[in-house]
């Protein structure tokens, strides 16, 4: 049998079974995006409604404490997203988009619990201007999850 | 230049020539991360759509676009519209 892939991976695959329950059922949703993994090689449209990609940014050690004997990291996730600008309203749909990425981490406390010992822990997010040119308004959450390693497993 | 290369742009009852550009550039990059965006510009004759603004929407070879920005280029003689497909 193959060993488990890396936990970063492991992680990444359940932060986008996290991120994919948004808007399902659409009425308890403020958004319905649309989940990507990775970076797009292609240009990002602005015309496919709220878009996520989230992808693994760093893996941090975290230093031992005295008398424990085990191997900690921080892995580090960033969740770009991007909405439609019309009349100017991107901003506040993103940041509707945000909170809809933020109310699913938070439910999804206890599975993720039970997967790697620690919940995804939500980091600073920030709206990029940068899209503006095409359409379209743009912000990045972090998101950490600490990882504490098996030998078998890391 | 505008009458050799434009094609027809609509706006409010105003039917001008205006040079539509459509390139990929990277716009976004953040840390392991970068985002490329379609940009769509039109370049019409300063004041051939009067007091134009974003946001509106245009058209463009019979295309519908969402004005995102709207800038004066080089001596003022030229506006830019940037465009998003609508």
């Amino acid at each position: 049998m193959p060993p488990a892939e890396a936990s970063e991976n492991r992680a990444l695959d359940a932060l986008v079974n996290v991120l994919l329950t948004i808007g399902a059922p659409a009425a308890s949703w403020l958004t319905v995006p649309t989940v990507n993994v990775g970076i797009p090689p292609d240009s990002v449209p602005s015309d496919a409604g709220a878009l996520l990609y989230v992808h693994h940014v760093r893996t941090e050690a975290i230093p031992a404490e005295v008398g424990r004997a085990y191997h900690r990291n921080r892995a580090y996730f960033h969740v770009y997203g991007f909405v439609p600008d019309r009349d100017s309203g991107g901003p506040r749909l993103l940041l509707n988009l945000k909170a809809d990425v933020l109310r699913a981490v938070f439910a999804a406390e206890g599975s993720v619990t039970t997967l790697f010992g620690q919940p995804f822990f939500p980091g600073s997010f920030g709206y990029r201007d940068d899209m503006i040119s095409a359409g379209m308004s743009a912000g990045v959450q972090e998101l950490t999850l600490d990882l504490e390693l098996s030998h078998t497993q890391p | 230049m505008l009458a050799e290369f434009g094609v027809p742009v609509e706006w409010d009852g105003h039917e001008v020539k205006g040079i539509r550009d459509e390139v990929d550039v990277e716009l976004l990059s953040g840390e392991g991360a970068s985002f490329a965006g379609h940009q769509t510009s039109v370049l019409v004759k300063t004041g051939a759509l009067p007091n134009i603004a974003a946001p509106t929407t245009i058209l463009v070879e019979s295309r519908l676009y969402r004005v995102a920005r709207v800038e004066q280029v080089d001596d003022g003689a030229l506006t830019r519209l940037m465009c998003a497909a609508e």
